[in-house]
């Protein structure tokens, strides 16, 4: 079952230029994709592709110029909606400094179940639940400001889950994040796809979309392609013309089989692609 | 550097003093401020010296703690000793004038005014200090719109009032942080902030204004998202995770601050001149009130 | 008898015309004398060529980013002693206006600290902080620092710079560094937030600044795979130590070492260290994905 769909949607941006003439740039454009329910979908792109767009568009934090974003069967477009449409689908932002509300981790995970107006002592297990999911729970009393940036976007994340949304979209969220950072990111939006939720990834790094079921690359506020990981890396064509590369290991690995190689297509161990090679090598 | 500066004073314990309610802290300290205010005797501030020493120990915050926030009032405190001292006239009649010189007068009862005054101020500050000491900021604001929930009905808005206190709070660090960010980039770009007339020292801030406005702006827009996708719409239907419950300390806190100024006031009470309610107070009081 | 010499006598450091950065037993301690004090360099010590390119590596935390302050004085050395270009920084007296034109710094994030009108005026900044007061002068420079960074002068001189896109802002930030030509590029991670087209653009402006200008790079980074490829040395600290100071070919030999350290190792170094357990040797100037797939060739058309 889709929980989100998007129909031909659109959105522009107003912009002015030095006399104050009001034009408009593509934000998205015609979009239409669905998101099956527990689905673990990829978004990728340049800087400027749309991609975040259309994440603010899947909770209606902008609404579609024109078509329409549909959350669990609700339009975004009905203001009505909004409040139920943001209880289905958390976010996660790039930002992690940008969105705490309270300088105690614990409280700052409240903040979304105190808005739905949930009792007290359900709250307390909601944001002892949500910790948990993170592995943050020993930091519950803490202030925020002295975490890591992993650790930070990981309350973030606790944040949402204590909504208990069906969807969370991860808005860039390892954009900002060092290596490490960006590996505990990864690994939660992994484990909470495994129990059953749906994960929506914007992200560049193409390195991060391997484990994704669907990648949906998009370029000058359109998508271009839609594809398993694996049929995006082989489109290497494709992944030039909108800047983005794919993993070295693979790139090589791609390059070496091209080659006559007889190594494992699209191989993002590097370790093992060399393993490899040097059977080649040696059974020549 | 800037993000050493600490916000608020919290010592961390887990005394009888940090357990108590917020709400309750802030009350008593209230009751404790207003009752120092009264104290005309030495013999009384005698006591309430012993009432801050048991306060400070039960409270387990180093003294160097709360002594270093009177630092922050020493000028305040000369200036209050000095005028007191040249200033209070005494009443020929019943004071002695100690020394006279040009149009100086000290007079013995400016004396015992300055001092009072001066361990009024002091008592002041300790006393509130240990309040900011043992409560966080975050329970204090809760403390506070708490305490002020009845004003929502001529709708003061209480829960975005302490919304406000509250993202400040978890702001302010990377405010301070960005800040200090700026000021080196611009400092490797040669700004030099250090020399020149007013104006030139006024002007080389705009190019560490700017980024910060337009860095608050940023954020502001960021934030907004964020509390959206929490699902925030105004204080309709919200419930808050933090029960302030009052326990038995607090009952025992209450009684203990309660009966110490009660029976204080009581006792000496009867001796005019100790907590002073005849003419001279009113004369004396009104010097008071400047300075309050 | 002479009056015995107060003074403790340190290794004088051995600097010449090529060095462009010496330093010798430098320590630093935030919050020295407090409770809070934190030790963030100890003992550092080492020599940077005019025309390097190094990379300053470590995790949060590690000291790297106290060390590459010190280079332009924002942190003034406490102990040991630090030399750049012709500066003695262990001096309480500097030029800092002279030091900090020679240094250039790039902050993290830099499209932050844009603030003026014009991205022209923005530009000019630094120029104008260093006492250049003919503005002919001033936009020659800052027109040649914006067409080297890849924009077109005549397009954005005149646009707010709070107008442009992320990528653009950052190029002009780099720029207003440019345009003062520093002889040393000191760079916190500038590909920070980047997509992968702007980080090889910025890369390869620093790239070719280097070797055609030589200017010389200390480039802090998170990502080792930029760094592996990009740097002719790598410095990494740890606990306000260096842990490694060495070729990127080396450096990534010491696997174990590495990932203990939370760094990762680049995908074409992990590849050439299994070929080298193999028997089979990739040359240590083959960093690229181009360049190892080239050696892979050549050693099944070699033998």
């Amino acid at each position: 079952m889709d929980i989100i769909t998007l129909d031909n949607v659109s959105y522009y941006y107003k912009t002015y230029d030095e006399n104050n003439d009001v034009s408009y740039a593509v934000g998205v454009e015609g979009v239409s994709l669905s998101i099956e329910e527990g689905a673990f979908v990829a978004l990728v792109g340049h800087n400027g592709s749309g991609k975040s767009t259309l994440a603010k568009l899947l909770n209606g934090l902008i609404l579609p110029k024109s078509g329409t974003v549909t959350v669990a069967g609700l339009s975004t477009a009905d203001k009505k909606n909004l409040f139920e449409i943001r209880k289905n689908v958390g976010m996660v932002f790039q930002n992690p400094d940008n969105q705490m509300v309270a300088s105690i981790v614990e409280e700052d995970v409240a903040f979304g179940p105190e808005n739905l107006g949930i009792p007290q002592p359900e709250i307390v297990e909601r944001v002892s639940q949500a910790l948990e999911q993170v592995g943050m729970t020993e930091y519950a009393k803490r202030s925020p400001h002295k975490l890591s940036g992993g650790q930070k976007q990981r309350i973030a994340i606790a944040g949402a889950l204590a909504i208990r949304p069906k969807v969370i979209v991860f808005d860039e969220s390892t954009a900002m994040l060092d290596p490490l950072g960006r590996r505990e990111v990864l690994n939660v939006a992994k484990q909470l796809n495994k129990q059953g939720m749906t994960v929506v990834l914007i992200t560049h790094f193409m390195e991060e979309v391997l484990d994704c079921g669907k990648v949906v690359v998009m370029s000058g506020g359109h998508v271009v392609k839609i594809g398993s990981p694996m049929e995006i890396f082989d489109d290497d064509r494709l992944l030039s013309s909108v800047g983005l590369d794919a993993p070295r290991s693979i790139a090589l690995s791609r390059k070496l089989k091209s080659a006559g190689f007889n190594v494992t297509e699209n191989c993002i161990d590097a370790k093992v692609l060399g393993g490899e090679v040097c059977q080649n090598l040696t059974n020549k | 550097m800037l993000k050493d500066v600490t916000f608020g004073q919290y010592y961390p314990s887990n005394s009888f003093v940090h357990k108590m309610d917020a709400r309750i802290k802030f009350l008593l300290c209230l009751v404790f401020m207003v009752g120092i205010f009264f104290v005309q005797s030495f013999v009384v501030f005698g006591f309430i010296t012993v009432f801050l020493i048991i306060l400070i120990a039960s409270s387990r915050v180093p003294l160097k703690s709360i002594l270093k926030s009177i630092k922050g009032i020493i000028v305040l405190l000369l200036l209050t000793v000095v005028l007191n001292i040249f200033f209070t006239k005494g009443d020929p009649e019943k004071d002695k004038l100690l020394v006279s010189w040009w149009i100086f007068e000290i007079w013995d009862a400016g004396l015992y005014f300055a001092a009072k005054m001066f361990l009024r101020l002091v008592y002041l500050v300790m006393g509130s200090s240990v309040l900011t000491l043992t409560t966080t900021p975050v329970d204090l604001t809760h403390a506070i719109e708490s305490l002020l929930k009845p004003l929502k009905v001529i709708r003061v808005p209480v829960h975005e009032l302490a919304l406000i206190m509250s993202l400040t709070l978890s702001f302010i660090p990377s405010l301070m942080e960005e800040t200090d960010r700026i000021i080196n980039a611009q400092k490797a770009r040669g700004a030099d902030f250090d020399t020149g007339g007013l104006v030139k020292r006024a002007k080389a801030f705009i190019p560490i204004l700017i980024p910060l406005l337009v860095g608050g702006f940023r954020r502001a827009e960021e934030l907004a998202n964020a509390m959206n996708s929490r699902c925030y719409e105004g204080a309709t239907k919200r419930t808050q995770m933090r029960v302030m419950k009052l326990t038995w300390r607090d009952l025992v806190g209450t009684l203990v601050v309660l009966l110490f100024f009660v029976t204080v006031f009581v006792i000496f009470g009867m001796k005019s001149q100790w907590i002073n309610a005849n003419v001279d107070w009113l004369y004396i009081n009104d010097v008071n009130w400047l300075y309050f | 008898m002479s009056k015995p010499n107060k003074q403790v006598v340190t290794p004088q450091l051995v600097t010449d015309s090529q060095t462009a950065i010496a330093a010798d037993n430098l320590c630093f301690t935030y919050n020295a004398k407090s409770p809070f004090s934190k030790q963030a360099l100890n003992n550092i010590t080492l020599n940077i060529k005019k025309g390097e390119f190094v990379a300053v590596v470590g995790h949060t935390g590690s000291g790297k980013t106290t060390f590459v302050q010190h280079l332009n004085a924002l942190i003034r050395v406490q102990s040991g002693e630090l030399r750049v270009l012709e500066h003695n920084l262990s001096q309480k007296k500097v030029d800092l206006k002279l030091l900090r034109k020679q240094v250039g710094m790039v902050f993290q994030y830099p499209e932050y600290q844009l603030f003026a009108d014009s991205v022209l005026d923005d530009v000019c900044f630094g120029l104008k902080n260093f006492g250049l007061k003919d503005k002919a002068e001033r936009e020659a420079l800052a027109e040649e620092a914006i067409g080297l960074v890849g924009l077109d002068f005549k397009e954005v001189k005149n646009k707010s710079p709070f107008d442009l896109s992320g990528g653009e802002k950052r190029r002009v930030a780099l720029a207003g560094v440019l345009a003062m030509k520093p002889q040393i590029l000191v760079m916190d991670e500038p590909t920070a937030g980047l997509d992968p087209r702007g980080k090889r653009e910025i890369l390869s402006l620093v790239s070719s600044l280097n070797k055609e200008q030589g200017i010389t790079v200390v480039m802090v980074s998170h990502d080792m795979n930029e760094v592996y490829e990009n740097a002719d040395r790598i410095i990494v600290f740890r606990d306000g130590q260096i842990a490694y100071d060495t070729t990127p070919r080396d450096l990534f030999r010491n696997e174990e070492d590495i990932v203990s350290m939370n760094l990762e190792i680049p995908h074409m170094a992990k590849f050439a260290n299994e070929l080298e357990r193999n028997g089979y040797i990739i040359p240590d100037n083959c960093k690229t994905v181009e360049q190892t797939f080239e050696a892979v060739m050549r050693l099944k058309g070699g033998e």
